[in-house]
């Protein structure tokens, strides 16, 4: 009785420690939200070469400033938006001017917004081989224009 | 015990007197009692046949083994599973890291 009963416990841990050391070890390691991160998981989904790996995060690193600026623009206009709005709908006047203003704005940003992805997913599809390449477009795939 | 058994007599003459087939009811009766008291059938079959598994040697080496192998196919799956997840949740914040269109880019933050 005794004996069966350890063997059971002991095959039980067994298989817990055997189970907990595999996740342990191959779990994927990178669980934060930053850039770094989505960088360490481009090189290992793309299997990038350490060449290939500094180049493309040169690019995103010279890119920095302009999607950060474009991005803020696009936050500002936001809320430009949303003031408008709230003006229309508290004291029911509607400025078309500045609303005509915003639009412009707005389709002129895009505009600038799609093509610095674009360029951006462009060089660094450049330093990709064939392979690599197909497979990070169709990751992006929906931010290509 | 006694009164058990005495008990169990009684019963066991009174089907005498009922007029169906029950040839050598007694003896049955009294083979099967003693076939219970000689095994004691405290757990049920299956943890009797577990344990008579389980204690011979080969099959307890073999048993554990299972367990291990069990365990590692179980982390395999999970630690798929969690890598396909991951996968998903990093392609989205890259595309966020590259496009500033989409809400909470965070480029190098």
């Amino acid at each position: 009785m005794w004996k069966s009963l350890s063997v059971l416990v002991i095959g039980l841990a067994c298989g817990l420690v055997a189970h907990f050391s595999y996740v342990d070890a191959y779990a994927p390691g990178c669980f934060s939200a930053d850039a770094e991160c989505e960088m360490e998981w481009l090189r290992s989904e793309l299997d990038l070469s350490e060449e290939q790996f500094a180049r493309i995060t040169r690019l995103h690193g010279d890119r920095e400033r302009e999607i950060r600026t474009l991005s803020r623009k696009v936050r500002d206009l936001e809320l430009l938006l949303a003031e408008l709005e709230a003006e229309r709908v508290t004291n029911g006047y509607v400025d078309y001017l500045e609303i005509r203003n915003y639009l412009k704005a707005k389709r002129k940003l895009d505009e600038a917004c799609v093509k610095s992805t674009s360029d951006l997913i462009a060089s660094v599809g450049d330093v990709m081989n064939v392979d690599q390449r197909k497979r990070y477009f169709s990751i992006v795939q929906s931010r290509i224009n | 015990m006694d009164r058990d058994t005495e008990q169990l007599d009684k019963a066991l003459e009174l089907w005498q007197d009922v007029d169906i087939e029950h040839p050598r009811l007694n003896a049955r009766v009294w083979a099967r009692v003693a076939n219970e008291d000689s095994e004691p059938a405290a757990l049920p079959n299956f943890f009797n046949l577990v344990q008579s598994i389980l204690n011979r040697p080969v099959y307890a080496a073999v048993f554990v083994v299972a367990c291990v192998l069990g365990g590692l196919l179980l982390a395999e799956l999970r630690v798929a599973q969690q890598q396909v997840v991951r996968g998903e949740q990093l392609a989205e914040s890259y595309k966020q890291v590259i496009d500033p269109l989409i809400k909470d880019t965070y480029l190098f933050e």
